[in-house]
């Protein structure tokens, strides 16, 4: 879901004056609360300072004249994170640094949250954004 | 760090809010796009093949289960490399037909 502020982000980005950053940061939560458009944090993002699953840079893809891209990253959990943690929620933010930024996405995980039980274990985040 | 897919399987996926997933082929996409991927900056190339490779990851939400990519073109040739033994498709982009001469 885009939320409102993301719709004020990106009515910028493409008709306003566009910031230098583009909304390309994943943040990650176990809070299964339904998105609303009216979101501006991610609740409960992690934040767990030198843990491997806080807000990160992902990679951006496109496919030539299709009207959708994606964002994508692996986290890896480590001995600094709480676990074990069942992931339901993800942001996409326009900075890296948690829990600041503007939310311009905010997506259910489907078709289900994934639980991360010790360090090492992986979850790769795929947001495909319609435009 | 970037990495360019030949992708003749190009689908347009979707979500909706009760969380259905809609995925749709491309139309004409029987002709070869291009699926363009940028990496961070701070990236390894294990990284990149991960989130390329991954089920979950960007081929599968670019092209239709169980395709491949027509070849693979990079910055890094190490990872264009890895993709290409991963897929079992060509290094580089086919070359560009010559144009018609009309004679």
């Amino acid at each position: 879901m885009k939320v409102n502020s993301g719709n004020d982000f990106q009515a910028q980005q493409m008709g306003g004056s566009a910031v230098g950053t583009s909304a390309h940061w994943i943040a990650l939560t176990a809070n299964t609360a339904t998105p609303s458009p009216t979101d501006v944090v991610l609740a409960g993002e992690i934040l767990t300072p030198g843990g491997g699953l806080i807000r990160a840079s992902a990679a951006y893809a496109h496919t030539t004249g299709v009207a959708t891209y994606t964002l994508t990253n692996t986290f890896t959990a480590n001995s600094s994170d709480a676990l074990p943690v069942t992931i339901a929620k993800i942001g996409v933010f326009n900075q890296l640094a948690g829990p600041g930024g503007t939310l311009v996405f905010e997506t259910l995980l489907t078709p289900s949250s994934a639980t991360l039980s010790a360090a090492g274990d992986q979850l790769t985040i795929t947001e495909t954004v319609t435009m | 760090m970037y990495v360019e897919l030949g992708n003749n399987d190009a689908v347009e996926r979707s979500t909706d809010a009760d969380g259905n997933v809609t995925i749709n082929s491309v139309e004409g996409a029987d002709e070869t796009r291009t699926t363009h991927v940028v990496f961070p900056d701070d990236w390894s190339i294990g990284q990149a093949f991960v989130a390329v490779s991954d089920p979950r990851g960007v081929w599968g939400a670019h092209a239709s289960e169980g395709s491949s990519p027509a070849w693979v073109a990079s910055d890094s040739e190490a990872l264009a490399s890895l993709l290409a033994d991963h897929y079992k498709c060509p290094v580089g982009a086919p070359a560009a037909p010559a144009p018609a001469t009309g004679a």
